[in-house]
Formats: C-alpha cells, sequence, structure tokens
C-alpha cells in the first residue's frame, strides 16, 4: 500500500450555511409537473398542434366562405382547388368547413366522454382496490353487467327516450366507456398496494383517501394515461358506428367518424373526402398520444429526472 | 381462497341473472317488434304470428320461458330466420369468430408485447419512436377504414389476398390483421408504459449490475410485472375478439357471431338476442374470473381473495 | 405437421393465383356465382316475407304462372286456364310434371300448401296476398274452418279457384311464392322439411337445393325433373351472402361474382358513374317509386297548398342526376310506369311542371296566407327516415332546395329501422321518407294504400291520415269493372285526386342498377324485383 502524504488533502471548511442553502427552486406539484412536460419536446410538439386544433375547430369556420350545409349539386366531387381547400363532397359542400365542424363535434364528443370516463372509471377502480373484499365484488360485477349488456339495444334505448343530439350521444358514449379504465385502475391499484411505502404511508397516519389520491392514483398514471388515450378515438368511431345505425349527430352535421365513412366508398375515385377528415383524426390522436406520454412522464413520481 | 372462489361464483351467477332480466326488459321496451315491415301487416296476420310465437303471453310467462330455456340450453327457435334455432346459430357462428379471433390476440400478444418491450428498453431512440408510431396509427385507423383499406390495397390492387368470405387460411389474413390492429397497438403502449417505470427500478438495476444479460433481465424481471394491465385488458378483449366483431364480419363477408348479434337487434329476433346475450356474458364473466385470479399468480405480492381488514 | 404445413402452402399458393372458382375460357361456363346479400329467413314458400327468400325461392320452385321476359305471367305448371264470364273463377289444368323426388306433382299439392298456409296458427306473413281467394280471410282470423276455401280440386290435373271479386292481376300474383306449391306427402310427414338441405327438401323448379351453409353460401344444382329442363343452361349455382355491398363489388371485379347489384342488393353508389362512363352499367326499370310522406293530422300539413308548394318546389331533376348519380327517373306522379301501356296514358299528372319555383312558391305563400302564419312563424317541420346514407343524401338535398327557394328549415332526423317504422306506423311523425314496390303491375298496386285512412284497419299501408271519399269509391268501381280500358281510365281519375291534394310528394321512380359478366345473357329482372336465372347462359 502507498504512503499519501497528509499534505495532500486539505480539509473542507464546514459551512453551516452552506448545509441549509438550498440548490433547487421550490416547486409546487403542479409547477413541477408543467415544467416537466414543457421540456419534454415530443410533448411540446404535440401541444402546439392541439393548439393549432383549436384554432382550426373555433376559427376555421369563419376562415372560409362556405357553411357545413350549403349544397351546390353541380359542384360536386371536385377535387381540391382554390376555391374549396379540402375539396367537395358528393352533395356539393366545402369539405374544408366541414372539416371544422367536425373538428368540433369530434373533439367535443372525444375530450368529455375521455373526461367523464377518467372521473368514473379511476373512482370506481381505485375504491375497488383499495376497499376490497365484497364491496370490490360487488363494484366490479356492476361493471361486469354493464359491459355485457348488448350494447346496441341499450343505445337504441337511450335515442328513443332522449331522442337526438349531444347529450344523448354522450351518454350513449359514456355508458360502458369507463369501465376499461375502472379495470386497469383496479389492476394496477392492486399491485401498487403491496408496496412499502403505501405501508409506510398508512403507519404515519396517512388517511385511507389520502394514501387513495396521493399515492396510488398518481403512482397508476402510466396505464391511466394510455388507456385515456385510446378512449378518444374509441368515443370518435363509437359515435360514428352510432350514425352507421341512425343515433349519431344528425344531417347535415358530420363528425370526423361520419365524414370519414361517408368517404370510404369513394376512396378510389374522389379520395380527398376520407382523406382530410382520416389524416385529421390521425394527427390529433398523435398530438395526444404525445401529450398523453409527456403528461404521464411529468406526472409520476419515480420518473423525475 | 376457496371462499374467494366461492363468493366469486355465486356473484358471477348473481350478474349472469342481472343482464338476462335488464335484457329482457329493454329488448320489450324498445319500439318495434319482429314483424314490424314496411309493408304493414293485416290484423290477421299479425295476430296469428303472436300466437304462433307466444308473443301473447303476459309478460312474466314469456320471462320465466326465457329463463327456463336458458337454465336448460334449449335457447329457442329464432323469429326471422324460421329454419333454424338459436343454439344453431351459435354453434355455426361461434368457432368462425373464435377461430378469426384467436389468430388476432395471436398477432396482437406477439407483436405487442415486443413491440412495447423493445421500445421501452430503447427509449427515446428510433425504435421506440418508430413503434410508438404505428402503435398511434393503430389507435387511430377505425376498423372500418383500416379494413376497407387493407381490402382495396392487397386484395384488388396487389391481388395477394382473397377480397373476401371465409374458408382458407388466406381469407383469414386480412380480417385478422384488421381485427388485431387496435389491440395491437394498446398493448404496445400498455407493455411500454410500464416497462418504462419498472426498468427505472432498483432491483433491475441490481439484476443488471449482477451480470445478467439483458433479454434475461426483461423476461424474468421486467416483463412479468409490466404484463398486469395487459392482462386486466386481455380478459375482455378476449371475450368481445372471440364473439366476433360486427364490422369486420360484415366487410369481409365472414360467417361469425358477431354480424348475428348487431343483426337480431335491429330485426328485434327476440330468442337470438337473448341467446347470443347469455351466451357471450357467461364467456365474459368467466375470464374476468380468470383474469382476477391469474393476477395473484403474475405478481406474487397480490394477495387474491384475502380480504383485508 | 408437414403435411399441414404444405396444405397451407398449397392453399395459400391456390388463393393468390385466385384460382379456386375459375373456368377456363375455353370451357363452356356452367357456373353462376351470385350474392344474394343476406341468408333467406327461410326457403319454405309458404313463410316467405322478403325478397331474399322470394328470389332464391324462384330457383328453387315453379308455380302455377311464372313471369316472362316482357313483364307479364306466363303459364308455368298450369296447362291452360279458363276465366268465368264474372272473371272470379280460374279453372287451371296442370302439365304433367314431377318433384325432385321423382313424385309426381298434382292439383292436391296446390291446395295443401294454401290451405297449411292460411291455417291462423301457421307462421306465414305473406298469407295476405291469398285474402282475395274467397274465405281466405276468415279462415286466417279462425272463423272459418280450412276445408271452406273457395279452391275446388276435382281431380289430380285440376285447380279451380273463386275469388271474393275480380281481380285482372291474379295470373301475376300465382306467380309469387306464396302460391307456390309443397309436395304434400313429404311436408305431412315431416314438417321442418324445409330447415335445410337435406333428402326432405323437395322442390319443383329449374334447380334443387344442394346445401345451405347458414351464413355463408347456398349450392343449387340444375333440376333434371324439371318439366323445362331444356331450357336451363346453368348447371350449378352459388349463392354467397356478403352484407356489404363495396365487397360485393369488389368480389365482382375479382371475378369471384358473374353478377352484382339490384335487385338482390345494390351498388355503391360512387362507383356508378365510372361504371356508366365504361358502358358496364345495366339499367332495368322497377314498377317502384320512392317518395315521402306527410302527416296530414300535424298543423300546417292539413293545408294542401302548403303541401303543394312543398312538393313543387324539390328540384327532382337535380336529385336524380346528382343525388343518386345514375339511374332512376323524375317522379311525375305516384303511379310509376307500368309495363302495359293501357295504364300510361295521361302520366304527367304533377299539377304543374316540377321545379318550378315561382308557382311552387306561390302555392306555398297562399297556404301560409290560409293558416294564418307567416314565414317567420313557420312551425318547425321535421324530416325523418331511416339511418341509410343514400336516405341522408336525398333529404339533405331537399332540406337545402326547401331552404333555398321557401325560405324555411326543415331539421333532419334519422331513426333505427324499425324505430322509425314503429313511428310512421302510428303517425308520429311530420315529413317521412317511404318507398313502395308495386307487388303486381297494375295502378291498384299503388293506389290502394290510401284507400282509407287506416283506422279500421284497412289502409295500414296509408299513415298519412289522408282519406277521400269520391277517391275510395272510384277505387271500388275499377275493382268491378271488366273492360281494361274503362277501368284504366277509372284508376286514372282517382290518381288525379291523389296529386290534387297531394298527400304525398314522388320524388323518383325507382330504377335497379347492376352489373354482370358480359358473356351471362337472358338474365331476367321483373319490374317487381324478382330475378330469374331459368334461361341465363353464359356465351
Amino acid at each position: 500500500m502507498n504512503e499519501f502524504d497528509p499534505s495532500l488533502f486539505l480539509p473542507i471548511e464546514f459551512d453551516r450555511e452552506a448545509c441549509e442553502q438550498i440548490a433547487h427552486p421550490s416547486l409546487s406539484y403542479r409547477k413541477d409537473v408543467w415544467r416537466r412536460l414543457r421540456l419534454n419536446k415530443s410533448a411540446s410538439i404535440g401541444m402546439i398542434f392541439l393548439l393549432f386544433l383549436a384554432f382550426f375547430a373555433i376559427c376555421g369556420p369563419f376562415l372560409s366562405n362556405y357553411s357545413y350545409y350549403e349544397t351546390n349539386l353541380a359542384l360536386k366531387n371536385h377535387s381540391p382547388s382554390n376555391r374549396y381547400w379540402f375539396g367537395t363532397d358528393d352533395l356539393g359542400r366545402d369539405v374544408f368547413t366541414r372539416t371544422c365542424w367536425g373538428a368540433r363535434i369530434s373533439l367535443f364528443i372525444g375530450v368529455t366522454a375521455a373526461i367523464i370516463d377518467l372521473f368514473i372509471g379511476v373512482l370506481w377502480g381505485g375504491l375497488a382496490a383499495h376497499i376490497g373484499g365484497k364491496i370490490d365484488i360487488f363494484l366490479m360485477r356492476i361493471a361486469d353487467i354493464l359491459f355485457a349488456l348488448p350494447y346496441l339495444l341499450v343505445v337504441i334505448m337511450l335515442m328513443v327516450v332522449m331522442g337526438s343530439g349531444l347529450f344523448p350521444i354522450i351518454v350513449a358514449l359514456t355508458f360502458t366507456g369507463w369501465i376499461g379504465m375502472a379495470r386497469i385502475v383496479r389492476g394496477q391499484i392492486l399491485q401498487l398496494k403491496e408496496q412499502e411505502y403505501i405501508l409506510a404511508a398508512t403507519a404515519l397516519g396517512a388517511s385511507s383517501s389520502r394514501v387513495l389520491f396521493t399515492h396510488l392514483i398518481p403512482n397508476a398514471m402510466g396505464p391511466i394515461i394510455v388507456t385515456m388515450t385510446l378512449t378518444i378515438p374509441t368515443a370518435i368511431f363509437t359515435e360514428a358506428f352510432l350514425s352507421f345505425l341512425g343515433l349519431g349527430v344528425q344531417a347535415p352535421m358530420a363528425s370526423w367518424g361520419t365524414m370519414a365513412s361517408d368517404g370510404l366508398p369513394a376512396m378510389r375515385y374522389y379520395p380527398w373526402r376520407l382523406f382530410f377528415p382520416a389524416a385529421f383524426i390521425s394527427f390529433t390522436m398523435l398530438a395526444l398520444n404525445l401529450v398523453g406520454d409527456g403528461l404521464r412522464d411529468a406526472i409520476d413520481p419515480k420518473l423525475r429526472k | 381462497m376457496t371462499r374467494y372462489i366461492l363468493n366469486r361464483l355465486f356473484a358471477n351467477l348473481i350478474a349472469l341473472l342481472v343482464i338476462i332480466t335488464i335484457t329482457f326488459f329493454l329488448m320489450k321496451a324498445i319500439p318495434g317488434d319482429p314483424f314490424t315491415q314496411e309493408k304493414a301487416l293485416p290484423k290477421e296476420i299479425l295476430d296469428s304470428l303472436y300466437e304462433h310465437y307466444k308473443l301473447n303471453d303476459p309478460w312474466y310467462t314469456q320471462y320465466a320461458n326465457y329463463l327456463k330455456s336458458i337454465v336448460t340450453w334449449n335457447l329457442g327457435p329464432s323469429f326471422k330466420y324460421k329454419s333454424r334455432t338459436v343454439n344453431e346459430i351459435i354453434k355455426s357462428g361461434f368457432p368462425v369468430s373464435a377461430i378469426l379471433g384467436l389468430e388476432a390476440l395471436a398477432i396482437s400478444l406477439c407483436i405487442g408485447i415486443a413491440a412495447g418491450s423493445i421500445s421501452a428498453l430503447k427509449q427515446n431512440r428510433w425504435q421506440d419512436y418508430g413503434a410508438m408510431l404505428f402503435a398511434v396509427i393503430g389507435i387511430s385507423i377505425p376498423s372500418f377504414i383500416l379494413s376497407a383499406f387493407l381490402q382495396y390495397i392487397f386484395a384488388i390492387k396487389l391481388d395477394l389476398f382473397p377480397v373476401a368470405r371465409w374458408g382458407s387460411f388466406a381469407q383469414s389474413v386480412l380480417p385478422a390483421l384488421s381485427l388485431a390492429a387496435l389491440p395491437t397497438a394498446f398493448i404496445a403502449r400498455l407493455t411500454r408504459a410500464n416497462m418504462v417505470e419498472i426498468l427505472q427500478l432498483d432491483y433491475i438495476k441490481t439484476a443488471k449490475s449482477k451480470g445478467l444479460s439483458e433479454q434475461k433481465v426483461i423476461i424474468k424481471h421486467g416483463l412479468r410485472n409490466a404484463l398486469l394491465p395487459v392482462m386486466t385488458y386481455l380478459g375482455t378483449l378476449t371475450a368481445n375478439i372471440l364473439t366476433g366483431s360486427f364490422i369486420i364480419e360484415k366487410i369481409f363477408g365472414i360467417p361469425g357471431l358477431g354480424q348475428w348479434f348487431i343483426n337480431s337487434v335491429t330485426n328485434r329476433d327476440y330468442t337470438v338476442i337473448m341467446g347470443i346475450t347469455v351466451f357471450y356474458s357467461i364467456i365474459l364473466l368467466s375470464m374476468i374470473f380468470f383474469v382476477d385470479l391469474a393476477y395473484g399468480w403474475i405478481d406474487p405480492r397480490l394477495k387474491v381473495g384475502k380480504n383485508l381488514t | 405437421m408437414f403435411f399441414r404445413l404444405i396444405n397451407h402452402f398449397l392453399l395459400i399458393a391456390l388463393s393468390l393465383c385466385g384460382c379456386t372458382n375459375m373456368e377456363s375460357a375455353k370451357q363452356k361456363k356452367v357456373s353462376l356465382h351470385l350474392n344474394i346479400y343476406t341468408d333467406p329467413p327461410t326457403l319454405d314458400p309458404r313463410k316467405t316475407f322478403d325478397s331474399v327468400a322470394s328470389n332464391t325461392l324462384l330457383f328453387l320452385f315453379d308455380g302455377l304462372t311464372r313471369i316472362g321476359f316482357d313483364n307479364h305471367p306466363h303459364l308455368a305448371i298450369a296447362k291452360d286456364v279458363t276465366i268465368s264470364n264474372d272473371q272470379k273463377t280460374y279453372t287451371f289444368h296442370l302439365k304433367n310434371a314431377l318433384w325432385s323426388n321423382g313424385d309426381l306433382l298434382t292439383s292436391h299439392d296446390f291446395l295443401f300448401a294454401w290451405q297449411s298456409l292460411l291455417s291462423p296458427s301457421f307462421d306465414s306473413p305473406s298469407a295476405y296476398k291469398l285474402f282475395l281467394i274467397q274465405n281466405a280471410k276468415k279462415i286466417k282470423g279462425g272463423e272459418l274452418p280450412l276445408s271452406k276455401l273457395g279452391v275446388e280440386v276435382p281431380d289430380e290435373n285440376t285447380l279451380i279457384v273463386h275469388l271474393e271479386y275480380p281481380a285482372p292481376y291474379f295470373l301475376e300474383l300465382l306467380s309469387f311464392s306464396v302460391f307456390f306449391p309443397i309436395n304434400q306427402k313429404i311436408a305431412s310427414l315431416d314438417p321442418n322439411w324445409a330447415d335445410g338441405a337435406g333428402p326432405h327438401y323437395v322442390s319443383n323448379g329449374p334447380f334443387t337445393l344442394s346445401s345451405w351453409e347458414y351464413e355463408n353460401e347456398i349450392v343449387l344444382k340444375k333440376n333434371p325433373l324439371y318439366w323445362d329442363a331444356s331450357v336451363v343452361k346453368i348447371e350449378k349455382v352459388n349463392l354467397a351472402m356478403v352484407g356489404d355491398t363495396l365487397t360485393e363489388y369488389y368480389l365482382f371485379e375479382s371475378g369471384e361474382l358473374d353478377f352484382a347489384g339490384s335487385p338482390c342488393s345494390n351498388l355503391p353508389i360512387d362507383v356508378l358513374p365510372t361504371l356508366d362512363k365504361e358502358g358496364k352499367l345495366g339499367r332495368t326499370p322497377f314498377s317502384a317509386i320512392y317518395y315521402y310522406k306527410f302527416n296530414t293530422d300535424h298543423f300546417p300539413l292539413q293545408n294542401i297548398n302548403i303541401r303543394k308548394g312543398l312538393a313543387l318546389s324539390i328540384d327532382r331533376g337535380a336529385i336524380v342526376e346528382h343525388v343518386m348519380q345514375v339511374g332512376h327517373i323524375s317522379a311525375t306522379s305516384f303511379v310509376p310506369p307500368l309495363p302495359n301501356p293501357l295504364f300510361n296514358s295521361e302520366k304527367n299528372l304533377l299539377p304543374i311542371s316540377d321545379n318550378d319555383s315561382e308557382k311552387g312558391k306561390k302555392l306555398f305563400n297562399e297556404g301560409l296566407k290560409e293558416e294564418g302564419i307567416n314565414l317567420q312563424g313557420f312551425p318547425k317541420l321535421i324530416l325523418s327516415f331511416n339511418a341509410n346514407r343514400e336516405h341522408q343524401r336525398v333529404a339533405e338535398a331537399i332540406q337545402e332546395q326547401w331552404n333555398k327557394k321557401l325560405g324555411i328549415q326543415v331539421t333532419l332526423e334519422q331513426f333505427d329501422w324499425k324505430v322509425f317504422l314503429n313511428k310512421v306506423g302510428k303517425q308520429d311523425y311530420h315529413i317521412a321518407r317511404a318507398a313502395w314496390l308495386g307487388e303486381y303491375n297494375d295502378p291498384m298496386a299503388f293506389l290502394t294504400i290510401f284507400k282509407s285512412r287506416g283506422d279500421d284497419g284497412l289502409g295500414a299501408d296509408n299513415q298519412t291520415g289522408w282519406e277521400n271519399p269520391q277517391f275510395t269509391n272510384l277505387l271500388d268501381l275499377a275493382n268491378y269493372e271488366k273492360d281494361p280500358i274503362k277501368r284504366a281510365a277509372i284508376l286514372v281519375s282517382a290518381e288525379k285526386i291523389l296529386m290534387d291534394e297531394m298527400p304525398i310528394i314522388p320524388i323518383y321512380y325507382i330504377e335497379g342498377l347492376y352489373i354482370k359478366s358480359p358473356r351471362l345473357k337472358d338474365v331476367l329482372i321483373t319490374s317487381c324485383g324478382a330475378i330469374d336465372f331459368k334461361w341465363a347462359y353464359f356465351q
């Protein structure tokens, strides 16, 4: 072993003040999340696209000279041109304006359905898993029953009772939409609640709800956000499927889903009728997924960098 | 554990009963019956039809008859398809849907889990972005558009596969791919989400520092814990996919159960609605039950079936 | 395991070259591939109601008469027919015909079929078509026994039918599946004889039922014992059941189908212009009309001028040309052009020429004045239809036309099929989409809809709440008028009343649009929507 010359080492001054210095600015949970989200490049791209989309949906109709219902039969099925930026559909209506209106409807339906599904699903699954035992069995069987009912039957009944319009559609979509989320949340929490930090929190005297909302749910955020980014397109497509059967948004109003399914048989001859609504759906989903991923990375305490 | 299983079975039976009851009343309550037609039928004809199909009996008699038919699994004749019974319909339609469903499941599980794991391992590199891009596309294109698209490109333009119908393996490829698109994407994303978290955890670092190969780390340690949400999803996915997708079966002309179910509601074919609902519910409740039991196997920390005080 | 792999590869290879079904061009093609869209609910002729079943049964059975290429009934199983002076008794002598299992076909088989389906507990939705036979209606209602049916069978080859009232279209009615004979021996033995393609499925038509895979395929083979087998050139028929119009068109394109489109299903509208331009599209007229019904009990639709104003402000030409794109004819009256030229005189019965916005608006405003409302206060009207893309497009176009020409905005509502039928049946609508295919080629088939309001259980298809005693009288008069020319004139005057009061809006006469393999010839599509391949052959 080598001998080290003691003079090579200098003692560090014990600076009491330096010990107390806070190297990292104090951030509330929210500010922390926002900061992490902003720094995430792909999430930022997603957010910018969503802002553009919001602008498109809100201001788009004012940019064009046409309304979404004005027909011009002689000008049907024209390809995109200076006059009709996205071309015309089979009744001579402007596809651009209709896509803007479609954005309003699809986004409204999608986001509302997703938020409702999120709240009901997380609460339901969280409670079932957290309380456990007979309550768990009871709550989940109710979920199973709702899921197993013939959906079409339920929807027809809803429409007969409530008529047409956006509210009945949202009810029809959220009737069973939350169940997938509830199951996934329940699964996650069942797994998480055996972790040591939960035991620690309980031992420290945290109330049951505090454990659930502050510890369990945020740590389950990963699958929750992934599921939520599935809920939105599912809501949009279910609405398109329902309108196949007369139960969606009423004509002449159209959602992206309806426009896409109308444009489908014309795919070979007038592709723009399918392309624009489908492209918008895909890009919106991409943006939502990027933001969702970024959000999950930002919220989950374990992924803090 | 036994007590838990018994409790669950009992709860499932009650759930089944509730499903049957609600379906029965919903069915009777919505406007239209099996004989509502555009050319209105004269009164004598309607009366004779109602008599023949016992629709004039009081509701509790009809309800009791349905319960009896379900218990004896003799589900009655179809109202619209006069030469066959519901049992025959299920027997002919289910195997078709099930085979297609199993193909799609196999694709979703293999590709989904593989893609998700690779993404998680190569987080934020091109493999991750590429795989997740495909996943987003899988989620954001509705099945009816994807089916029509695949049909047009691969069957019409490129003439690689048959356009439609059922019977040969080649005829099942395009429908299976269309059916598998969404589940693959979702499974990939679920797997990735959980894997990313788990790969950060200390015990993974421990395993790596112990010198275990990357593959072994993933499979033995990472994957098993990450798969729980996939298992959850798998429960309902299996039940749904085995009983058929209406859209895919319609577009590809496949004689499966999915078309039957939707058409029976549109036709108000009461016996078929009840029969298929019960059949589907039994499969669904059982799958969910298995998944719950499987939780305990996948993650030994999960105390399945133990009461928490 | 190895063999299974080889098997898989072979299947893939076969389907790759698409040669599973094709015959080489040099060989004479004798098998027909057709898509009937859905599975027939039944193949028992007595129980049929929809066109899928009746078209399939046209392959399998032959009745007393069969519709020919001139859209008129020709004698089939019947060798000759004598009609009494009062036109209420028809005496038929039958040909020597056999069942597909060799049994002799007798008049007892006809009597048995008709009696059994008129039994009150028998599931026969189409039984009403027999109600013009003496006592049939009462028998179905349970008031008389089966033996009282106005049909006599003096011997095995003679059939005598007594009618309640004269019906010049009776011979045409007899070509429908509900009048087909049933093998009495087999059917008495086995009531479930028609439940599948078993040995008990015995028929008397150009083809026999070889196999029936539910929801998948029906295979038919030429019937060598058919009385007219010498004219049947096709040996085998495959009926597919693909329920998607675009897929059906793709199957035709890839050569797996020899025929696609009407009347078994439809061609997607968007492919029509290209097909038309390429000269591949076939068009065939139907005795059918697409129209809207007014609920004449709903304010302000009880006012005739408002109804006429609405009806005349529609640009039918634009709808036919742009919305439907190919085919169909703008309607000028309610009864479409019929094969018998006798009925087609004075066809332009719309009071004023179509698309005359000035006159339409004038009538509409007169109506407003009469009701004491102005344009701003015009009540909200709902245009209802069942969920379907074509109906939606027509409705959207008409909604806009009314908006531009009259300044009113109607609301569109679509419904599930049976919910829609239920609502219209209860007169719970304002304006509703409708269509009518004549059961036989006679104006009576169309005008009889409006014979009464419907409260007395007679005019169940009316659903508009409109009736006119003069109109009803003319129809009764026509029933007993023996001179065909006078009868036609009576029916035209009845139609005039209908058009003057406009309880409905005629929109377009429906045509059948189809494509078929160029080698396929002599396919008969009747104006009542039946398709007959008895005489069809491949060149």
